[in-house]
C-alpha cells in the first residue's frame, strides 16, 4: 500500500502544475501589479486615514468636559475609563483598545504591500508609481507607529528610551511571528528610519491629499522630532516641509455660515487622517471655558471652530469638512513647529514672524502683530497659540507629555464627574494608557501598569 | 491452479467431473446457498468455490436431499438455479450458467413460491462506489443500499426528498440557513465539520453531480448507495469528508427484448395553512396595540409633519381623528377587527398545488447492443399563484460490444426546466399592511396600498408630473413574474476493454453544460418601473421635465453558465482463484468545474424588437423624495473555476469466501488556493476487514444461520474554498469616497499552513439474519475524529488580526446506524417492517475562540463553537419565571435572582448560560411497514427526530413599539401576563412600558422560556398499489399494469413541543407566510408493454 501510495504521488505531482495554479475565484485579486497595491493604499475610508490611534490620548487631555449622563451614555468602557484616567485594572474591562487594534491593522496592511511591492520589478517608466506605493507605506507605518507611541509608550527622553518599553514593531507581514515589546529608542528609531526612507521616494505633488507625499513625510518628521524634542531637527523638517507647501486659509474669507465652514483638503492639509468616538459628537462635547476665553475677540477662531449649544460651547467641525476630528498634518502646525523651534534656538524674531503670519489670517479686522525680546515670553505665546491653533487635532496629549517635564510650561488637568474630583499631576504614570488584556494575554508583552 | 472465470469455464467443463460416490443428505425448509455449500462441504470433504460477483450465495432455498449421490444433489439444486459447476480436485467451482438468459427477479416472488419450477437465481446485490460495481458480499465499508421499490413507490418532482425516512443514516436539516434559502440541507452521521463544506458528495453515473437536484427525472434512475464510512468513501478523497450519494441511471441491458413503461401520475395538495405562523396578530389585538402606541405619542412626530413621507395606517388616522375632532370611531374600529388578511391571502393569492408528471421509457438490446431511452414531462401549478414550473427530460443511452472484449458507450441527457415566480406577495409589506388590511373594497375593485410612500405624496407627485406612483396589490400580481429557464446538457462516453481475461481497461468522459437564464420583464404599467422611472426623473422648478430612466419597460437578466468536465482513466482487475478472490482498480482523473454568472438591466425595452435605450450609468443622480444613487446597468456576479486531479487505487483480497481484506488510497490535487504544492496534494486512505463468520465449520447457530462483522478505519477530507493561502485583496465597486480612486481591501489575509481537513472514521459493523430471515439486520458503531478542522484562533491584535481561520480546531463524534427488516406475517397477507435507527453525537474537542459577550451563543442556535459540545448547540439566559406582581419577566445575574436586564445581556459569561442540548436531531430514523394481499400492496412511513432543542421566535416588544410594528407581531402577544395569577399558566412576560429599553426583551427572546424539545415523530406517507398482470386479468394489454394513490406530509403524530409549533418549520422573526407542506395525493398508474 505504502509502495501504490508513492507511485501515485508521483503521478499526481509530476505534471501540469500550472494546472492547479489557476485562480478557483475571479472577483478575488491576487494582488500582482503596482495599482494593486496603490488601490490598497487607496482604501481611505476602511483601512487608512481614518481611526488614527489618537482618540484616548484626546479623551485625556482635559480640552473639554462632558455631563455625567453623557458620560453614562457612552458606547464604551474604554471612553469612559480615558476620560476619568482610569487605573489599567478597570480601563477596558474585556474590551479590546480599539486605537491599538486599527493602528495594527493599518501596519500589518503596509506590511503587506511593503512585501508584495518588493517583489516587482518596475519598468523605468513605472518607477514614480512603484516609488510612491512603497513611500506611502513606509509613510502609513511610521505614522501608525508614531501614533501608538504617543498613547501606549512613555515620552521620549533621550537617557531612559534605551531602556523604556516601545511598541511590538511588526514589520513582517506574516501573523504567526510573535514579538515582544521593542525599546522606546528602537521604536522611535524605527518611525524616523521609515520616514527618511519615505521622503527619499516620495513626491511633492499627490494625486489627492489623502495620499502620502514628500512633505508629508517631512511635516511627521517635524512632529516626532517635537515629541522627542529635538527641536533643532524638528525645525529643520518643518522648514523643509514649508519650503514645498506654505499656504495659509485667511479664515476671514470662510464662510459664515453653514454647519461646517473649513473645507475638506483645504490648502493647509497636507495629508489627511481622522479619528473618532462617540465621546466627541457634539451633543456630548462642551469645549473646556477657560480654553475659549483664551481666544481674543477678533479671533476668527473662536466662531470657525466653536459654536455654542444650550451647556455651553462646542466644537463645529474639522479641517476634515465634518464633525470627525482632524488628525492629518496641515501647514498650520507646521508654522508653529518652526516657530518653537526659533523661540527655543533665541531667534525671537524668526519665530514671531512665522507666529504672525499665522495669526494674522486668523483675524477679523487688523490684525496686530505680536512683538516681544523675551525668549521664554516668546516661547509661552509660541506655546499658546499651538494649544488654540490645534486644538482637537490629537495633538495636545503628546505636548502636555512633553510640556510637563518643564516646570515653566506644566499643567494640572482636573476634572469633575457626579460631585467626584479627578486629577492628574504632570509625570503621573497615568500619561500612558495601557494596553487591553486580550493583547497581553495571547501575546505576553509588557503592560503599562498606572 | 484453475480458474473460474467468464473465458475459461469451458476449459473446466472439459475436465469433467468424477463424481464422488459419497452421499449426500440435507433436508430443510429453508437454507442459504453459502450454508448449503458448507453443509455439503461438512459431509464430504468437498470445498466449493464461486465469485461473490455472480452468485448470491445468501438466497434461500428449499433442499430435500435424501442419501442421494453429490453428483445427483449437485445437478438437482444447481440446475434448478440455472448454474454450472465443476469439479477440480476436492473443489467444486460454481458458476451461472452462460447460456441461459438471467431473468431479472421479481423481489416480491418468494422462493417457496416455485417448488418446481426453476427458481430463478437472484441477481447478486450490488455496491455502487462511483468507481466500481462490487458484490455486497465482499464489501467492507459502511454502505446502505436504497430500497428501489420504497423509492419508487414515492411521488415528488426530485429524486433527493424521496429519500427521507428511507435511508440509514441521512438526516435532512430544517431550520436551517441554507434549508431556509430553499436548498436540501443534508447530513450523514452527524456533522464533520465546522466552517468548511457540509453536504455529501452526490455521484450521478460515476460523476460527481453539479447542478439542480431537480433536473433529473427520478424515474430514470436505477439505484441509489450511500457510502459512509472511510473504507466506502475515501474513494472519493478530499470531497468524502461529509460521505456519499452514488446514484445510478438506468441502462438497457443486452439479450433484452424491447420494453417499454409508461409512467403517469396527478398529484394536488391541500390548500396551505396560513393560520400557521405565530408572528400575525387577530386585527383585535392589533388594534389594541396600535391605539396603545398612539396613546404614547409613537405617531405625533409623523402626524404633526404631514409633509414628512410617513405612512400610517388606517387605525393610526382615526384614532387622530378622534382626538382632533372627537369623532366616535368605534364602529369603523369594529368593522376593522372583524377583517384577517389571511383570509385575503387564502382568497386572492394561494390556491391548492397540483402536479402531473409522465415518463416513458424504451429499453432492450441485442447480443451486441443495448439501448435506453426516456422521456419525462413533469408540471407543477405551486400554491402560491403565478407561480408554476415545468420539466422536460430527455435520456438516451447506448452501448454496443462490436468486440467480444470491447464495448462503447454513449449518453446523452438533456434537462430543460421553466419555472415561473410571482413575488408580489412578499413585496407587499409596508407599515400600511396591518392584519386589516383588505386587497379589495366594498365594491370590490382592487385597493392601493400605501408601500413606500404615502398618498399625500403620492397624489402631489402626479400634479408635479410624476407617473402614477400608487402601488394596487392585485393590479401588480402576476403581471411581472420572473422566468428562469434552464437547460442542463449532459454527454458521456466510455470505452471499456478487456486485455486479458480479469484484467481490464476503461476511459470515461462526461461533459456536462449547465445554462441558466433568469428574466423579469416589468412593463411600464408595473409599479416598479413606474416608481424606478419617478425616482431618477429629472425636476424644474418642482415639476418633471425629464427621464434620466427612459419611460417604457424595464428587463432584468441574470446568466450563469456552468461547465463541468470529467476524465478518467482506470485499470480493473478481478480474478476469483479456487481459494482467493482478488479485485483492484486503479485510476487517474481530471474534473474540471468552471461557472460565472453575470446580470444586466435594460431600460427602456421593447419587447417586440429587443430594442432598449441607453442611460447614463456614470453620474450620480438627485432621487426624488430624497438620495443619491447611480443606475444600474448589470455586474458580472462570480466566476469560478474547480480543478481536481487525482489518482487512486483499491485492493480487495478474498480467501473462501470467508475473509476479505480491503485497502484503497487516493491523493487529490487542487486549485485551491495559494495552498502550497506540497499540501495541494493530500493522500487519503482506508483499510477495511470483513469475515463471513457463518461460512466457519466452526459456526452452528441455528437460529442466526446468517452472521457477518465487518470493520475498517481510514481517513476523508474536506475543504473550504473560501478560506485561501495566500492574502487576497477584493476591489471596491465604485471609487473610494471624496477621491473617486478605485479602491481595494484585504479579503483574507493568507495563511501559508493551510490545509485540508482530515476525518478519520473506524466503523464496526455486524450483518445478521435469523433463521428463515425472519429478522434481519445491520448494526453499525462508528468513531470520528476530525483533525486539522478549519476554526478561528485568536490572535494578538498587534498582529493585525484578531481572528484567522485556519486548521485550528479538532471535532470528534460517534454514533449507531441499525436497520432491521422482519417479515412479521407471511401467506397470503404477507406484512414487512423496516426500522431504520441512527444515533449520533459530535462534539468540538479543540478550539481556541472564545467570541466576546454571549450574543453569537444565544440565538437561534450558537453562531460560535463551544468547546466540548456539538458545532450548533442551544444556550439561553437561566430563565426564573415571570414576576407575580407585574409580569417582567425574572432571570439570573452573578448566582441571584435579577431583573438587570441588560446586565444580564451584558455581562453573563459563556459559562453561565444553560446549555439545553444539540440544535440538529441526534436521533433519528424511521418505520415502514408494507402489507399485500394478493396484488393489492399498503406501504406506510414513520419518521423521527429526537434528542434536540429549537427556541421559537419570540415576543419582542421592544420591535413592535420601536421599529415596524407590523413586522414584529407575534401572536404571544394574546398569551401574555396581564393580571396577578397569570404567571402560572404563561411565560410571556406583560407588556412593556412604551419607553423600556430593548433589554428586557433581548433577555427574554433568548432565555430558557423559549426554547423546547424538537422531539417529533412524523407520519410519512401511504402508498397503495394494485398489480394487474396475466394471473389476474388473462386478456391484459398489456405485461403489467399497476394504479397506485399516495398521500404524502400526513402530518406529525407526536412532538415534544408546546408551543404549536412543527420543529420541521419555525418561522424567523417577521416571516408571516411560511407555512407547512400541506397534505398531498396522488394517482397514478404504471404499465409495461
Amino acid at each position: 500500500m505504502a509502495l501504490l501510495a508513492v507511485c501515485l504521488l508521483g503521478t499526481v505531482c509530476s505534471c501540469g502544475k500550472d494546472w492547479l495554479g489557476a485562480k478557483p475565484d475571479k472577483s478575488l485579486v491576487l494582488p500582482s501589479t503596482i495599482a494593486d497595491f496603490q488601490a490598497l493604499l487607496d482604501n481611505s475610508s476602511q483601512t487608512f486615514n481614518v481611526a488614527q490611534a489618537s482618540g484616548l490620548g484626546e479623551i485625556s487631555a482635559g480640552d473639554f468636559y462632558i455631563t455625567y449622563t453623557s458620560w453614562l451614555s457612552l458606547f464604551t468602557t474604554q471612553e469612559r475609563s480615558a476620560y476619568t484616567w482610569e487605573k489599567t485594572a478597570d480601563f477596558y474591562k474585556g474590551e479590546k483598545s480599539g486605537d491599538w487594534v486599527n493602528g495594527y491593522a493599518r501596519v500589518l496592511n503596509a506590511n503587506v504591500i511593503l512585501e508584495g511591492i518588493e517583489k516587482i520589478k518596475p519598468k523605468t517608466a513605472e518607477e514614480p508609481d512603484w516609488n510612491n506605493v512603497k513611500g506611502s507605506a513606509l509613510f502609513f507605518r511610521a505614522f501608525d507607529f508614531f501614533c501608538l507611541s504617543q498613547q501606549y509608550c512613555k515620552g521620549y527622553d533621550a537617557v531612559a528610551a534605551i531602556s523604556e518599553p516601545g511598541l511590538p514593531l511588526r514589520l513582517d507581514y506574516d501573523v504567526n511571528i510573535a514579538l515582544k515589546r521593542s525599546s522606546l529608542q528602537q521604536t522611535y528609531e524605527q518611525i524616523i528610519q521609515d520616514l527618511k526612507n519615505a521622503a527619499a521616494i516620495l513626491g511633492t505633488n499627490p494625486l489627492h491629499k489623502t495620499r502620502p507625499s514628500k512633505q508629508a513625510a517631512y511635516a511627521l518628521l517635524a512632529r516626532t522630532y517635537l515629541a522627542m524634542e529635538n527641536y533643532d531637527a524638528a525645525g529643520l523638517y518643518a522648514d523643509s516641509t514649508l519650503q514645498i507647501q506654505d499656504q495659509l486659509m485667511d479664515y476671514s474669507k470662510l464662510p459664515v455660515s453653514g454647519t461646517y465652514l473649513i473645507a475638506r483638503f483645504n490648502p493647509e492639509v497636507i495629508f489627511q487622517s481622522i479619528f473618532s468616538y462617540g465621546i466627541f459628537n457634539t451633543n456630548r462635547l462642551l469645549v473646556d471655558p477657560l480654553l475659549i476665553n483664551t481666544y481674543a475677540a477678533n479671533d476668527l477662531r473662536k466662531s470657525v471652530f466653536f459654536t455654542s449649544v444650550a451647556a455651553g460651547m462646542t466644537y463645529r467641525g474639522s479641517y476634515n469638512g465634518d464633525k470627525s476630528f482632524f488628525g492629518g498634518l496641515a501647514t498650520d502646525e507646521l508654522y508653529l513647529i518652526r516657530a518653537e523651534a526659533y523661540a527655543r534656538k533665541g531667534m525671537l524674531d524668526a519665530a514671531l514672524k512665522d507666529l504672525n503670519d499665522l495669526l494674522k489670517t486668523r483675524w477679523k479686522g487688523n490684525y496686530t502683530p505680536i512683538t516681544g525680546d523675551d525668549q521664554e515670553w516668546v516661547l509661552r505665546q509660541v506655546l499658546t497659540e499651538r494649544r488654540k491653533e490645534l486644538v482637537f487635532r490629537g495633538l495636545r496629549w503628546t505636548d502636555l507629555r512633553r510640556l510637563n517635564k518643564d516646570y515653566r510650561f506644566s499643567v494640572n488637568l482636573n476634572r469633575t464627574l457626579n460631585g467626584q474630583t479627578y486629577l492628574l499631576m504632570p509625570g503621573d504614570k497615568r500619561y500612558v494608557l495601557p494596553i487591553d488584556e486580550s493583547e497581553i494575554a495571547l501575546s505576553g508583552i509588557a503592560q503599562n501598569e498606572r | 491452479m484453475r480458474l473460474i472465470n467468464t473465458g475459461i469455464v469451458l476449459v473446466l467443463v472439459l475436465l469433467g467431473i468424477s463424481a464422488s460416490a459419497q452421499n449426500l443428505d440435507i433436508q430443510t425448509k429453508k437454507i442459504s446457498l453459502a450454508q448449503f455449500f458448507k453443509e455439503l462441504r461438512k459431509q464430504t470433504g468437498y470445498n466449493v468455490a464461486w465469485n461473490e460477483d455472480e452468485i448470491d450465495a445468501d438466497q434461500l432455498l428449499e433442499v430435500d436431499i435424501r442419501k442421494i449421490p453429490i453428483k445427483t444433489a449437485l445437478d438437482q439444486v444447481l440446475g434448478r438455479l440455472s448454474m454450472d459447476y465443476s469439479l477440480n480436485g476436492k473443489t467444486i467451482l460454481v458458476k451461472t450458467a452462460k447460456k441461459k438468459t438471467v431473468v431479472a427477479v421479481n423481489p416480491q416472488v418468494e422462493p417457496d413460491e416455485l417448488e418446481n419450477k426453476p427458481i430463478k437465481l437472484k441477481e447478486v446485490e450490488i455496491v455502487r462506489t462511483g468507481y466500481q460495481e462490487v458484490s455486497k458480499h465482499r464489501v467492507t465499508g459502511s454502505f446502505a443500499l436504497i430500497d428501489t421499490s420504497l423509492f419508487q413507490r414515492r411521488v415528488g418532482p426530485d429524486f433527493i426528498s424521496r429519500l427521507e425516512g428511507i435511508t440509514s443514516g441521512l438526516l435532512f436539516n430544517k431550520n436551517t440557513l441554507s434549508s431556509s434559502s430553499g436548498n436540501i440541507d443534508l447530513s450523514i452521521r452527524g456533522r464533520s465539520t465546522i466552517f468548511a463544506n457540509d453536504q455529501p458528495l452526490i455521484i450521478l453515473d460515476n460523476f460527481p453531480f453539479k447542478g439542480d437536484f431537480n433536473a433529473l427525472n427520478p424515474n430514470d434512475i436505477a439505484n441509489i448507495t450511500v457510502l459512509k464510512d472511510a473504507a466506502a468513501a475515501s474513494i472519493w478523497g478530499v470531497r468524502a469528508g461529509n460521505g456519499v450519494i452514488v446514484i445510478t441511471t438506468r441502462r438497457g441491458k443486452y439479450q433484452q427484448p424491447l420494453n417499454i413503461s409508461l409512467s403517469t401520475n396527478y398529484s394536488f395538495s391541500e390548500r396551505p395553512d396560513l393560520y400557521y405562523s405565530p408572528n400575525v396578530l387577530s386585527s383585535a389585538s392589533y388594534i389594541e396595540l396600535e391605539t396603545f402606541l398612539f396613546e404614547n405619542g409613537k405617531y405625533n412626530d409623523a402626524l404633526a409633519d404631514p409633509a414628512s413621507l410617513q405612512i400610517l395606517s388606517p387605525v393610526v388616522k382615526l384614532l387622530n381623528s378622534q382626538k382632533q375632532s372627537g369623532i366616535l370611531i368605534e364602529e369603523q374600529l369594529d368593522a376593522l377587527r372583524k377583517n384577517d388578511i389571511r383570509k385575503e391571502y387564502e382568497q386572492y393569492f394561494y390556491r391548492r398545488e397540483q402536479r402531473q408528471q409522465h415518463a416513458l421509457s424504451l429499453s432492450g438490446g441485442t447480443d451486441k447492443s443495448s439501448h435506453y431511452f426516456s422521456a419525462g414531462y413533469d408540471q407543477t401549478w405551486a400554491a402560491l399563484r403565478e407561480n408554476d414550473n415545468s420539466r422536460m427530460t430527455i435520456n438516451s443511452q447506448h452501448s454496443l460490444r462490436p468486440l467480444k472484449s470491447l464495448e462503447l458507450s454513449l449518453g446523452l441527457n438533456y434537462v430543460r426546466a421553466a419555472a415561473r415566480v410571482d413575488s408580489t406577495i412578499s413585496n407587499t409589506y409596508s407599515p400600511a399592511l396591518t392584519p386589516y388590511y383588505q386587497f379589495k373594497d366594498a365594491q370590490g375593485n382592487p385597493t392601493v396600498l400605501e408601500r413606500s410612500y404615502n398618498s399625500t405624496f403620492t397624489e402631489a407627485a402626479l400634479s408635479r408630473g410624476f407617473l402614477n406612483w400608487n402601488f394596487i396589490p392585485l393590479e401588480e400580481l402576476g403581471k411581472s413574474p420572473s422566468n428562469r429557464l434552464s437547460h442542463d446538457l449532459r454527454l458521456n462516453g466510455s470505452i471499456n476493454y478487456q486485455i486479458i481475461p480479469g484484467l481490464s481497461a476503461a476511459v470515461k468522459y462526461q461533459y456536462q453544460r449547465i445554462d441558466q437564464q433568469s428574466t423579469r420583464l416589468t412593463s411600464e404599467e408595473s409599479y416598479y418601473t413606474r416608481s424606478l422611472i419617478n425616482q431618477y426623473a429629472s425636476l424644474t422648478a418642482g415639476r418633471v421635465t425629464g427621464y434620466n430612466v427612459p419611460l417604457g419597460a424595464i428587463l432584468y437578466r441574470r446568466d450563469i453558465k456552468a461547465i463541468s468536465t470529467n476524465l478518467r482513466g482506470q485499470l480493473n482487475y478481478q480474478k476469483t482463484f479456487q481459494d482467493h478472490g482478488i479485485s483492484a482498480f486503479m485510476g487517474y482523473e481530471i474534473s474540471e468545474f468552471e461557472t460565472s454568472g453575470n446580470s444586466k438591466v435594460l431600460y427602456g425595452y421593447d419587447q417586440q424588437s429587443g430594442n432598449s435605450m441607453p442611460v447614463d450609468t456614470l453620474s450620480r443622480f438627485e432621487l426624488n423624495p430624497n438620495g443619491r444613487d447611480m443606475i444600474r446597468t448589470g455586474t458580472n456576479l462570480f466566476g469560478i473555476l474547480e480543478r481536481i486531479r487525482s489518482a487512486y487505487a483499491n485492493l480487495a483480497y478474498t480467501y473462501q469466501g470467508k475473509y476479505t481484506l480491503s485497502g484503497s488510497a487516493r491523493i487529490d490535487g487542487s486549485n485551491y488556493f495559494g495552498v502550497k504544492t506540497r499540501q495541494k496534494n493530500v493522500p487519503l486512505w482506508s483499510v477495511g476487514g470483513l469475515w463471513n463468520l457463518d461460512r466457519e465449520d466452526f459456526y452452528l447457530v441455528d437460529w442466526l444461520p446468517s452472521l457477518k462483522l465487518r470493520a475498517s478505519y481510514g481517513f476523508n477530507g474536506n475543504l473550504d474554498r473560501s478560506n485561501t493561502g495566500i492574502t487576497t485583496f477584493k476591489y471596491g465597486l465604485l471609487g473610494a469616497p471624496y477621491t473617486n480612486l478605485p479602491f481595494a481591501g484585504i479579503i483574507n489575509i493568507g495563511n501559508p499552513e493551510l490545509r485540508w481537513e482530515k476525518i478519520g472514521i473506524a466503523n464496526f459493523g455486524i450483518e445478521f439474519g435469523t433463521k428463515d430471515q425472519v429478522l434481519t439486520g445491520k448494526i453499525e458503531y462508528y468513531l470520528k475524529k476530525g483533525s486539522d478542522i478549519l476554526g478561528d484562533r485568536e490572535f494578538p491584535s498587534n498582529s493585525g488580526i484578531n481572528k484567522l481561520r485556519g486548521n485550528y480546531a479538532k471535532m470528534d463524534g460517534n454514533g449507531i446506524d441499525v436497520t432491521l427488516t422482519s417479515q412479521n406475517l407471511k401467506g397470503n397477507l404477507k406484512w414487512q417492517s423496516n426500522l431504520l435507527f441512527s444515533a449520533m453525537k459530535d462534539r468540538v474537542s479543540d478550539y481556541g475562540a472564545v467570541e466576546p459577550g454571549n450574543m453569537n451563543y444565544v440565538g437561534a442556535h450558537s453562531n460560535a463553537p463551544v468547546l466540548n459540545k456539538p458545532v450548533y448547540g442551544v444556550y439561553s439566559y437561566k430563565w426564573a419565571g415571570l414576576e407575580p406582581s407585574s409580569g417582567d419577566p425574572i432571570g439570573v445575574l452573578n448566582g441571584t435572582i435579577s431583573k438587570d436586564y441588560a446586565g444580564i445581556v451584558n455581562t453573563t459569561p459563556l459559562n453561565d448560560l444553560v446549555y439545553h442540548g444539540p440544535a440538529r436531531p441526534t436521533i433519528y430514523g424511521g418505520l415502514g411497514n408494507t402489507f399485500a394481499y394478493r396484488k393489492l400492496t399498503l406501504n406506510f412511513n414513520i419518521s423521527y427526530k429526537l434528542g434536540y432543542h429549537f427556541r421559537k421566535t419570540a415576543l419582542n416588544y421592544y420591535s413592535m413599539y420601536n421599529s415596524a410594528t407590523n413586522l414584529a407581531q407575534s401572536r404571544d402577544f394574546e398569551q401574555r401576563w396581564q393580571k396577578m395569577g397569570d404567571e402560572a399558566q404563561t411565560s410571556v412576560p406583560s407588556m412593556a412600558s412604551y419607553g423600556e429599553d430593548a433589554f428586557r426583551d433581548k433577555f427574554y427572546i433568548n432565555s430558557a422560556a423559549t426554547v423546547a424539545r424538537g422531539d417529533h415523530i412524523r407520519l410519512q406517507d401511504i402508498s397503495l398499489a394494485f398489480d394487474l398482470d396475466h394471473s389476474n386479468w388473462s386478456n391484459i394489454p398489456v405485461k403489467n399494469l399497476q394504479l397506485y394513490c399516495y398521500a404524502n406530509n400526513l402530518g406529525i403524530l407526536w412532538k415534544a413541543n408546546h408551543f404549536g409549533i412543527d420543529p420541521d418549520l419555525i418561522p424567523a422573526p417577521g416571516d408571516q407566510l411560511s407555512n407547512p407542506t400541506p397534505r398531498s395525493f396522488s394517482l397514478g398508474l404504471k404499465a409495461n408493454f
